[in-house]
């Protein structure tokens, strides 16, 4: 057995293909667009063939001048017969854990996997329940404040911060860079109206 | 009815609504401030998803119904569906959505939305589901970029091209805002005047699926 890279105008098509797979070939794309072609086709000594005819149709149409195959120079004719058989029809015998499929679905923040077939039937609505929560009452006490600062800047704020006295007002806030910030501007303000 | 009344609603993760929304609604964007997310389930597929969450300026928005304290109102702020769902599913959906809402969310009392009558529609499905209107206003916020033909909003285009946009064609159209009132004794309370359905024509501001009507 051997693996090499071949003009993808060499390839032969196994003329009886059992397989129709032009219903794939986008998706079977997009996961070369994605991810680069990481299955080589396998092909007889001949250059038919054996399995991959959707990786073929999908490397035509992103315009692939070669891809790698593996040459199953080890396989007789009949075994190459039946393997083209067995490679499709093993897959099919797996099926899938939806709960296990969604989580890591879900799990997938910069990829969208439609683009590779996964659409709605994998999204089956027994996964989920009718439960849910949404926040009660009125604004929270407390809030959070999010400034931008030249390093110069955010020095100061940091050395002035560091320099308040713990024991200061805090109205039960217990972030201890708040209840300083508010410190030192409390001061500030104080000075601003004895001026 | 018909096949609408199997229609399942689920809470559905972020991550799977939004893939869907990014397909299947018109803008192709998501709201970040989603919170909450709802599909839409015929025949064990998705088929629509309601995503709901904080409005943008909510202090301002809490105020349309006077003594609406923090977290009592909530934005309907994605919806779409596929076409595989049979006539007046997406009222029926809302419909679902509501009652589950007003089960387990009891202190939200009425949900805010918005029609973007400048490329989608004006609303019809709000109106079908009992929501008020309560304001028309031209939406002159968005902009088509020349090259690609998208839609952007202004703020985004601001972003997104730093200020090299100010020459992209303004897209005309309206904006409609509708409320549905869970607590039915807020509608008393609304501080802005309910505006008829029948001014949506009047003023030319009907869409449907994305065609001035």
């Amino acid at each position: 057995m051997t693996i090499k890279e071949i003009k993808i105008t060499e390839l032969k098509p196994y003329e009886n293909n059992p397989r129709m797979n032009d219903g794939a070939v986008d998706a079977v794309a997009n996961s070369i667009r994605e991810f680069g072609f990481k299955v080589p086709i396998i092909i007889d000594k001949e250059n038919v063939i054996v399995a991959g005819h959707t990786r073929l149709k999908a490397a035509q149409m992103l315009g692939l001048d070669k891809v790698l195959c593996i040459v199953a120079d080890d396989l007789n004719e009949d075994q190459i017969k039946a393997f083209r058989l067995a490679d499709n029809k093993v897959g099919e015998l797996a099926t899938w854990d939806f709960n296990a499929l969604a989580k890591e679905i879900a799990e997938l923040d910069t990829i969208d996997v439609s683009q590779f077939g996964f659409d709605n039937a994998e999204i089956n609505p027994d996964q989920y329940d009718e439960e849910f929560e949404l926040p009660d009452g009125d604004k929270g006490e407390f809030q959070q404040m999010t400034f931008t600062l030249h390093n110069k800047q955010a020095e100061l704020i940091k050395y002035a911060i560091e320099t308040v006295d713990e024991s200061i007002k805090n109205f039960g806030n217990t972030n201890k860079n708040g209840n300083a910030l508010y410190e030192v501007v409390r001061q500030w303000a104080e000075q601003k109206k004895s001026l | 009815m018909g096949r609408a009344k199997e229609i399942v609603i689920k809470v559905i993760p972020a991550k799977i609504a939004n893939d869907f929304i990014k397909k299947h609604h018109y803008s192709g964007k998501v709201v970040p401030n989603s919170k909450i997310h709802f599909g839409a389930f015929l025949d064990n597929k998705l088929h629509g998803v309601m995503s709901f969450g904080a409005s943008i300026n909510k202090k301002g928005t809490r105020n349309l119904v006077e003594g609406t304290r923090w977290n009592e109102f909530i934005e309907l702020n994605r919806m779409a569906f596929t076409d595989y769902l049979p006539k007046n599913s997406e009222s029926r959906c809302i419909s679902i959505v509501i009652r589950m809402i007003k089960k387990q969310a009891p202190h939200i009392k009425w949900i805010i939305s918005f029609a973007d009558a400048c490329s989608c529609g004006d609303g019809t499905i709000y109106r079908a589901s009992g929501f008020v209107l309560t304001d028309i206003r031209i939406n002159d916020a968005l902009r088509i970029n020349p090259v690609t033909k998208e839609k952007m909003h202004t703020i985004t285009a601001y972003h997104n091209q730093n200020k090299n946009f100010k020459h992209w064609e303004r897209l005309k159209g309206y904006q409609l805002r509708y409320i549905y009132f869970i607590d039915k004794s807020c509608r008393d309370n609304l501080t802005v005047k309910e505006i008829p359905f029948s001014t949506i024509n009047e003023l030319g501001a009907g869409m449907y699926k994305g065609q001035k009507k």
